[in-house]
């Protein structure tokens, strides 16, 4: 029996080589829950994660220094066309180290489109629900308590009961540690978030599984017709080559997002016959609107989000109204990167900043995108379709009407030129033509649906277990899985197919 | 000619940056770039030449219309900048580069300035920013996109601005008085 353990490959030097039943490639929501399960079957299981350990001690709540650190690329991934903004999480726990802790399972409707429609089976809500139960206990998933909804969340409540809209409190996963600082998006000093790193990791090594940090998987080795392991890189602190780290194993789950993990599988040459390995990418991406108060909203105060509203929410195939508005916050260089214009325009909007209130408007998307690989770089190629960017033009103009309704003297769009709402007349000016790439700022955190799981080889990457169609032996166990976007953040629905696609590589 | 190809524009984001190969043609030109020793002896990534025109960039980028406010030089701006850029991958550095040597010599010419950037007056220079905010090119826009959000990181980070905008910042090590 191997002791569980972290290791640090900027601790490490030199040729390593271990040996395991299954190595998981990324220790995100996905790949924890993965190890986690597989440790406790009793697999040997080593994960490898690219990303550093970081620790509550190491979360500075500044964003010059969290940004980098916490994000891919230190926080300036984005599309091929550089039109859209894509946060992903980097370092042990994933994105979970820095989300907003919301926690919405896919929704039954979508579950039951993709077993009856799709085909996929094993996937209905009567399947997945024991499941989503035991991830939610395990991670302590609650109703956001009253006592946490901060000013610029009630703001947003207020105008949505104001329109007679439907909307609703958010469940987290958090707990009494949390003591309400609104740094979520930087990595919690305070410990207070029940995510990956400080639920699951724990477990993986406490069941005897080998976690190695600033250890980037580079190939999943193979013969063409089964996998044998992978072979990584270990990182210095700078990023700097230290060593090499060759793992062999009889099963490789990869875990790196739905970026990573089919760029992953597309520089180790996995076998792809019918081009479907890193198509069908959905971002939901969304844009923001900004209500001007006469008082101050402070709303990088207090929990970020813990209430949303659903009037644009309809999950249904063929549905017209798939927006998620929810609170949006950010601090001082988010809101700067955000707003528009330079030199005193942007110094003019920054002053404004304690009294804003933003909302989010999330599509659930329909454009399918690409990872794809240029060299050995990997490209995302995304471009929302004119119905989506409708989606978003309704959910913005959706937006502006709560925060006028909520007291807002003045609604301002981050586009190009700048638009302005100060009544509803001005909402003519909301149009699909305005979220033409660059011209709106658009932002995505929901990577999904790049290795597509389904019955068939020539419309999916994966079969419904999430085994790989074309590799005996490769796994996928991240959110690259979805065969469509499910319109909700993902990271309970990650966590669930983790577990659910661990247990049947524990079946063999 | 400037050729600005889909593929040639490689991305960036809000460290990084995208830039038109041609930018790199414009490299070799570093006359009439000189900084104080005690500057170049700090920099890791940017040469000179590129500080300069980073430093010329951020001072429109970040200008403010109240004098109380700090300005990008106080704050060592275009010095961060060259310490985030030093922590980039190769890549993406060698596509801010690029991007830089295309600033400063390409972007005016297609602004009609007959000039480099760093050697135009401040309204000269906005005119250059601008003209590339606003490019009917996508790609050129994000680019523009990226160094004023590259600039605005170096700019906001520092306590000395948070006053301005009723930004109270970190609760960790906050100083006993706060912040500002």
């Amino acid at each position: 029996m191997v002791s569980g353990r972290i290791l640090h490959g900027r601790e490490l030097r030199g040729t390593h080589r271990v040996d395991a039943d299954v190595v998981v490639c990324g220790g995100g929501a996905g790949g924890s829950m993965a190890a986690r399960e597989l440790a406790r079957a009793g697999k040997d299981v080593v994960l490898l994660e690219e990303g550093g350990d970081h620790l509550p001690r190491d979360f500075t709540q500044r964003e010059d220094e969290m940004l980098p650190m916490l994000f891919q690329d230190m926080a300036g991934r984005r599309t091929d066309d550089l039109a859209i903004a894509i946060l992903s999480g980097r370092g042990l726990g994933g994105s979970t180290v820095h989300n907003q802790n919301l926690c919405k399972r896919t929704p039954d409707v979508l579950l039951a489109h993709w077993r009856d429609d799709l085909g996929v089976e094993g996937v209905g809500p009567e399947d997945l629900s024991p499941l989503y139960d035991e991830v939610e206990r395990d991670l302590g998933v609650r109703r956001i308590e009253d006592h946490r909804v901060n000013v610029h969340n009630q703001v947003i409540q207020r105008g949505v009961e104001a329109l007679g809209w439907a909307g609703g409190r958010l469940s987290h996963n958090r707990d009494e540690r949390c003591i309400g600082s609104g740094f979520c998006e930087l990595g919690c000093a305070y410990d207070g978030k029940l995510n990956a790193r400080r639920v699951l990791v724990p477990q993986i090594v406490e069941a005897g599984g080998r976690i190695y940090a600033d250890c980037r998987v580079e190939r999943v080795l193979h013969d063409g017709r089964r996998v044998s392991g992978v072979s990584a890189t270990l990182l210095g602190a700078g990023g700097e080559t230290r060593g090499t780290l060759e793992a062999r194993a009889r099963a490789v789950c990869l875990a790196g997002s739905a970026i990573g993990s089919p760029a992953m599988a597309l520089r180790s040459g996995v076998p792809d016959p019918w081009g479907t390995l890193g198509r069908g990418l959905r971002l939901h991406p969304a844009a923001v609107v900004a209500g001007l108060f006469d008082r101050p909203i402070e709303a990088w105060r207090g929990v970020p989000q813990s209430y949303e509203c659903t009037e644009l929410l309809d999950l249904s195939p063929g549905s017209e109204r798939r927006v998620w508005l929810v609170p949006s916050f950010a601090h001082p260089i988010g809101t700067a990167s955000i707003m528009p214009g330079f030199g005193p325009a942007l110094h003019r909007e920054m002053r404004r900043y304690p009294r804003l209130a933003v909302l989010a408007a999330m599509v659930h998307d329909e454009t399918a995108g690409r990872v794809y690989l240029d060299g050995d770089r990997t490209r995302i190629e995304y471009e929302p379709t004119h119905e989506d960017r409708e989606q978003l033009a309704k959910g913005i103009e959706a937006g502006a009407k709560i925060l006028l309704a909520a007291g807002a003297s003045e609604c301002v769009v981050p586009a190009l030129p700048l638009i302005r709402i100060r009544s509803e007349r001005d909402l003519d000016a909301v149009t699909a033509e305005r979220f033409l790439p660059h011209d709106a700022r658009l932002t995505a955190v929901h990577p999904m649906g790049s290795m597509r799981m389904g019955p068939d080889p020539k419309t999916s990457v994966t079969d419904p277990r999430g085994a790989c169609h074309a590799l005996e032996g490769l796994w996928v166990a991240d959110g690259s899985l979805f065969p469509t976007s499910i319109g909700v953040p993902p990271q309970i629905s990650i966590y669930t197919f983790g577990m659910k696609v661990a247990r049947a590589v524990a079946q063999g | 000619m400037v050729r600005i190809g889909r593929r040639r524009l490689l991305r960036w984001g809000l460290g990084g940056a995208a830039a038109v190969g041609l930018g790199g043609l414009f490299a070799w030109q570093t006359s009439g770039y000189e900084v104080p020793s005690a500057i170049a002896r700090r920099l890791r990534a940017l040469t000179p030449k590129e500080y300069l025109i980073v430093e010329a960039a951020a001072a429109r980028i970040l200008r403010s219309d109240r004098p109380e406010d700090p300005a990008p030089g106080e704050l060592e701006v275009a010095l961060f900048v060259d310490g985030f850029v030093a922590r980039l991958d190769e890549a993406t550095r060698d596509d801010l580069k690029k991007l830089l040597h295309l600033l400063e010599h390409g972007l005016p010419l297609s602004a009609g300035r007959a000039s480099r950037f760093t050697r135009l007056d401040g309204p000269g220079q906005d005119g250059v920013l601008a003209a590339m905010m606003n490019s009917s090119v996508g790609l050129l826009r994000g680019a523009f996109d990226s160094l004023r959000s590259l600039c605005a990181m170096a700019y906001w980070r520092d306590p000395r601005t948070w006053q301005a905008i009723g930004y109270d910042g970190p609760l960790v090590a906050r100083p006993s008085g706060g912040w500002w």
